[in-house]
């Protein structure tokens, strides 16, 4: 079996390539995924973390991240769909209507 | 085998009753026409059974489903202080909604689910619990924030808080698990009685795990760094959301932060503290410097509400039963204070929400001078004036953080509430000593649920203020 | 009877425009304070003390704890029954008297504050609210005196009055740092439950304590050398609020000290210097009022005169006397300023007592109500300032604290006191009409009806004394005073009374040539005495130029280009870093994002290398 770290390190390489998706992407659907990302590299540690501490709490909270996760895709997509109904973009930078 | 957990439905009770009246809102909404005053109603009945049916289980701590919810006085206190904003909430929306034509009936649904969220979020024991409370929260207020579909601030305000509480989240949830994977459990007293022993102290990951809750609730509560979606999704969102959001979920998501440091990893408060006194104390400076430039009256209470933020941070930071009840009783008079303010901003707002400038406000101390003097006593409540509520609950914050010897706190808290009164005296000095340019033109809109928001507000900030005596006893208890 | 007192404040609290609603609120208030005085009645001696009410546990700090408390013991009750009586009758009158004012409602919602300040002095049960009470009365004066904000003396003397009374709160705030310090508590039952164990007699702590209320006291009540507001306070505004200060204001001193009874009689050397103060007073502020021609402000100095005497019984260690005189003195001072005020009213806003003259056919009512009250105020045989006068004055000397110069300043006062009392009654009220275009004319129904009543009270009051004796007596260690009879003292002060009375009578008799006479033979006597002893112009010369040289000074050089120069600058950098931050607010979600990320990282390197 793999040692805990390999995983570890893993999960942070996705966490690290989600965060850098959302800071130089500019369409909002691809930051969206980036934060998915973010999440299943987290799932990827908890389940890691869970197996290696011989557990089940990490397995269970994976499952609630991952129902949290389908009902913030609902919620985002909605929103974006909202968002290109006024303004035919999904450009992010295009969207400073409120600043300062 | 996993054991099957206790189940505990009572102790659960007001988050179901709540649930079900959601619900049924929801479902109720199908049926009835374009007037939706009966949801209102219902809402609010929902609300008031909820808060009633936290009293159930007395005000011992009592723990239920394996250890990860729990009933005591900080969480009913809470709940009661959730029922209280969600329904000042839901009575301001009211003649809003008519005027800007919110024709949604979902809406007050969502509201209770936000509260049901917010009721999870103060009641658990357990990160799990937490994230889930937090998530329940979260995806209402990214809903409720673009609930004018048609308003293209209203859009932009929910696309980022979306994408921000989004990103946010993931910090979070890296934070607890990596606090689960050094410690082995996600139930709070399990990890506090874990890092009892010394050996786990200097676990890096840990560390890391913590600074990561950090970010996580840091920008939930909208403390600096982590605050740059406040004013943006504050302005943009409807008035009576705003104040709604700026009062239950922040104090839950408070609730959850103090549960997580105070209850579950108060033994290396070592690395913590003095990062969460730098975060508190630049989060009052940012919030009160950034306060002073604001033209825009929900700006302004955007970023006032991030000094306090900074405010409430040093109850936590004190770490005493003195600060839990601080903190306590200021989200309540923070809740009185800053629906009165958000309700006058709302009563003062005309359709197309061309009355939200601080020079809109000139002249409206001779023309309605009552409206102005309610103004008044919420911004200088708010500045943390005596004789109202917003001066008590500072006073026991500081007097908490003094008590434990953070005096240099204290100190900048206290130079802050200074600095703060420069940009809450200028709106009262609009009001009453500036001519309005051209002809005075705001017209109130005095809908008789906002006026009875207003006669809360006012009777909340006054009464805590001159008699907190009964508040702060029970918040002790 | 907690509910009782609450819905007592919220009766007067209830500031309404209307006059009826602000007198109806007072009445109120005076019906609740007879309800609580008879519980008090039906309850025995003993167990009339010390009964707190608590209404809200306030605040609690560590140590330091705050209820929201009334004192219900004979004392309070008393002073409420005064303070909410005579304020009573004084909102009726002012109906009448302020009729034709177009800020009437202003003026009545001041009134009410003050009554409601008052009341919370008196039944406050620990120093904080005392103190909360004293400085809300101070506000409410300040703003009654300078109640005619276009009168530039009004505004003025508000301005004098409220500087004297800040420095007697700075004397009462630091009494009550020093209090907690010692005691640990402000709550009266404890501190004076713990004084008399804790330290002896005249030792430092309780000399300091003393002093520092007697501070308060002073400015309060108009005594040597903090007195000189007092009768400025006359010269703007209406007689009404004057008489207001002088019937129940000016008496929160007496208060205080006699409440403060068990800590004074630890420090006789205090109690010493309140006798002289209060005899010196007495004596001082009578002489400078035989010159005076303005009618309101020789009653004005008449009550420094009175009050006077007053502090003198409270420095003897009668302070059920002094309570007493306090009472009868409410009343007859009352009658005075309101006849007084009468006369002005009907004289169309005439003070100067030279202009006036044979008011006694026109202004019939008003005349014996007058009458009643210079009377009483002289000590004319029963009437009611004969009782408590009498008392004080044979107690100066008898009493085991009084000498025979206490008892010398008092009898002296006396005589001074029917001299100028007749001198203004014998001008005012005598003779013929001297400005023949005024058109004096009777007040209406609801100015003379609180003159019958208080002329009513000034003549039976004196009757009570005993029973006001015995009813307060629980709360000054429990034994009456006792009461010493000395045919030979009061002779000689009733003669002496008698004297006054004739010389004033001889001098209005005179003809004009012989008193211009008399006067320049007097002159310099006469210079300083209308100059009042010189003492505003001492003040001036050493307090107020000197200060305002420095201040000057500070100005030109500190301010203006030292601290002026900093807070603008300081201003100005404000708002430059608050808009350098807020260019960061660019309003892109990326941003904001790295701002965050750039958070973490920030606080990840400080624990990594802290």
């Amino acid at each position: 079996m793999a040692p805990l770290s390999h995983y570890l390190v893993l999960s942070g390489i996705l966490f690290t390539i989600g965060v850098m998706g959302v800071l130089v992407r500019r369409n909002a659907i691809v930051v969206f995924m980036s934060i998915e990302i973010m999440l299943n590299a987290v799932n990827i540690s908890l389940i890691a973390f869970d197996r290696y501490l011989g557990q089940h709490d990490g397995q269970i909270f994976s499952f609630m991240v991952m129902a949290v996760a389908a009902a913030e895709v609902s919620v985002g997509l909605a929103i974006v769909i909202a968002m290109f109904r006024n303004k035919p973009t999904i450009n992010l930078d295009e969207f400073n209507l409120m600043k300062w | 085998m996993i054991p099957a957990p206790i189940v505990d439905l009572v102790s659960l009770s007001p988050v179901i009753v709540l649930s079900l009246f959601a619900m049924g809102v929801l479902i109720l909404d199908l049926f009835i026409g374009k007037d939706k005053t009966v949801l209102v109603f219902l809402s609010l009945l929902g609300l008031f059974l909820a808060a009633v049916s936290s009293l159930a289980k007395g005000t011992g701590p009592i723990y239920s489903f394996s250890n990860s919810y729990v009933v005591d006085t900080f969480s009913i206190f809470l709940t009661f202080v959730f029922a209280i904003s969600s329904a000042l909430a839901i009575m301001l929306s009211v003649s809003y909604n008519k005027e800007q034509g919110i024709k949604i009936g979902e809406y007050y649904s969502i509201i209770l689910f936000c509260t049901v969220g917010m009721i999870v979020l103060a009641s658990s024991a357990d990160l799990i619990m937490i994230f889930l409370g937090i998530e329940i929260v979260s995806i209402s207020l990214y809903i409720l924030a673009g609930i004018r579909r048609t308003e293209k601030r209203s859009n932009e305000a929910a696309l980022k808080y979306f994408l921000l509480g989004a990103f946010a989240s993931g910090f979070l949830l890296y934070g607890m698990a990596l606090v689960y994977g050094a410690t082995g459990t996600t139930h709070l007293k399990d990890i506090a009685s874990v890092l009892a022993s010394s050996e786990f102290k200097t676990s890096p990951i840990l560390l890391m795990g913590v600074v990561l809750l950090v970010v996580g609730f840091g920008f939930k509560v909208a403390s600096v760094p982590f605050h740059m979606w406040a004013p943006d999704v504050y302005q943009g969102s409807a008035t009576p959301v705003t104040a709604f959001m700026s009062v239950g979920p922040k104090a839950a998501v408070f609730a959850a932060f103090f549960r997580i440091f105070v209850e579950g990893i108060p033994n290396i408060s070592d690395y913590w503290d003095t990062i969460l006194c730098i975060v508190a104390v630049i989060t009052m400076f940012v919030g009160n410097l950034g306060a002073i430039i604001q033209d825009n009256m929900k700006r302004l209470l955007a970023y006032s509400s991030i000094s306090h933020a900074g405010y409430i941070l040093v109850a936590l930071i004190a770490k005493n039963s003195l600060g839990m009840s601080s903190l306590l009783f200021y989200m309540l008079a923070y809740a009185f204070m800053s629906f009165g303010a958000f309700a006058i901003i709302i009563i003062l707002d005309k359709q197309n929400g061309d009355n939200l400038e601080v020079k809109d406000y000139a002249g409206l101390g001779f023309k309605h001078p009552v409206i102005a003097v309610c103004m008044s006593i919420f911004l200088l409540s708010l500045g943390g004036l005596p004789p109202f509520a917003g001066f008590v609950g500072k006073f026991y914050i500081f007097s908490a953080a003094v008590k434990e010897g953070y005096i240099t706190l204290v100190v900048l808290g206290v130079l802050n509430s200074a600095i703060s009164f420069y940009y809450y005296l200028r709106v009262i000095v609009y009001m009453y000593m500036k001519e309005p340019e051209g002809d005075y033109q705001v017209q109130p809109s005095l809908a008789p649920f906002s006026l009875l928001v207003i006669g809360i507000a006012v009777f909340g900030t006054i009464e805590l203020g001159i008699f907190p005596g009964p508040v702060i006893s029970w918040t002790m208890n | 009877m907690g509910f009782l007192a609450l819905s007592f404040l919220g009766a007067v609290l209830d500031k309404k425009q209307v006059g009826l609603v602000a007198c109806s609120a007072v009445g109120l208030a005076f019906l609740v304070a007879f309800w609580a005085l008879t519980d008090l009645m039906n309850l025995e001696p003993a167990e009339r003390i010390g009964h707190v009410e608590v209404l809200y546990p306030w605040i609690t700090s560590g140590k330091f704890h705050l209820d929201l408390s009334v004192l219900i013991d004979p004392l309070s009750v008393f002073m409420l029954m005064i303070i909410t009586g005579v304020g009573f009758v004084i909102h009726v009158y002012s109906i009448g008297y302020m009729n034709d004012d177009p800020e009437y409602s202003r003026f009545m919602s001041y009134m009410n504050l003050f009554i409601f300040s008052m009341s919370v002095l008196v039944m406050a049960a620990d120093f904080f609210f005392l103190i909360v009470g004293w400085a809300l009365v101070g506000l409410a004066s300040y703003l009654l005196i300078g109640f005619y904000s276009e009168k530039r003396s009004a505004v003025l003397a508000a301005r004098k009055a409220f500087v004297m009374n800040v420095i007697g709160d700075v004397g009462m705030v630091v009494a009550a740092y020093v209090i907690f310090q010692n005691f640990g508590s402000l709550n009266y039952v404890d501190v004076f439950a713990k004084a008399p164990e804790m330290y002896l007699p005249n030792s430092d702590a309780i000399l300091l304590i003393t002093f520092l209320l007697l501070v308060g006291a002073f400015a309060k009540s108009a005594q040597i050398p903090l007195h000189t507001w007092l009768p400025d306070a006359m010269e703007g505004p209406t007689p009404v609020s004057a008489l207001i200060h002088a019937a129940t204001m000016v008496t929160a001193g007496v208060y205080l000290i006699a409440r403060c009874s068990v800590l004074y009689e630890l420090a006789p050397y205090t109690m010493y210097l309140i006798a002289t103060v209060g005899g010196i007073t007495a004596i001082f502020a009578a002489t400078i009022g035989l010159v005076q021609n303005d009618i309101k402000r020789v009653i004005a100095y008449s009550t420094m005169s009175q009050l006077g005497y007053m502090f003198l019984a409270v420095g003897i260690g009668m302070f059920g006397l002094g309570m007493f005189h306090l009472m009868t003195h409410a009343f007859f001072k009352a009658l005075l300023f309101l006849s007084a005020g009468s006369v002005i009213h009907g004289m169309s806003g005439e003070q100067d007592i030279r202009k006036m003259g044979g008011l006694m056919a026109i202004m019939p009512l008003t005349f014996i109500s007058f009458l009643i009250g210079s009377l009483s105020l002289i000590g004319f045989p029963l009437t009611s300032g004969y009782f408590s006068k009498e008392a004080i004055i044979i107690s100066a000397w008898h009493a085991p604290m009084g000498n025979i110069f206490f008892w010398g300043l008092a009898v002296v006062t006396a005589g001074l006191t029917g001299f100028y009392s007749f001198r203004i009654f014998f001008f005012a009220f005598m003779g013929k009409q001297k400005d023949p275009n005024a058109h004096p004319h009777e007040s209406p129904v609801v100015m003379t009806l609180p003159l019958m009543i208080l002329a009513f009270l000034s003549l039976i009051a004196g009757g009570l004394g005993h029973d006001v004796l015995e009813f307060l007596s629980p709360v000054f260690g429990g034994h009456v005073p006792p009461h010493h009879e000395d045919g030979l003292l009061e002779g000689i002060t009733l003669t002496l009374g008698a004297v006054g009375v004739i010389a004033a009578l001889g001098l209005y008799l005179t003809d004009e040539e012989r008193v211009k006479f008399v006067k320049d033979m007097l002159l310099p006597v006469h210079e300083i005495l209308y100059r009042k002893y010189y003492i505003d112009e001492l003040y001036d010369f050493f307090l107020v130029q000197p200060t305002k040289a420095i201040g000057k000074f500070l100005e030109e050089k500190a301010e203006r280009q030292g601290i002026d120069f900093v807070v603008d600058q300081v201003a100005e950098k404000v708002k430059e870093t608050s808009e350098g931050l807020s260019q960061w607010q660019s309003g892109k979600v990326r941003v904001y994002a790295l701002n965050m990320v750039g958070g973490a990282v920030m606080i990840l390197m400080f624990l990594v290398f802290y």
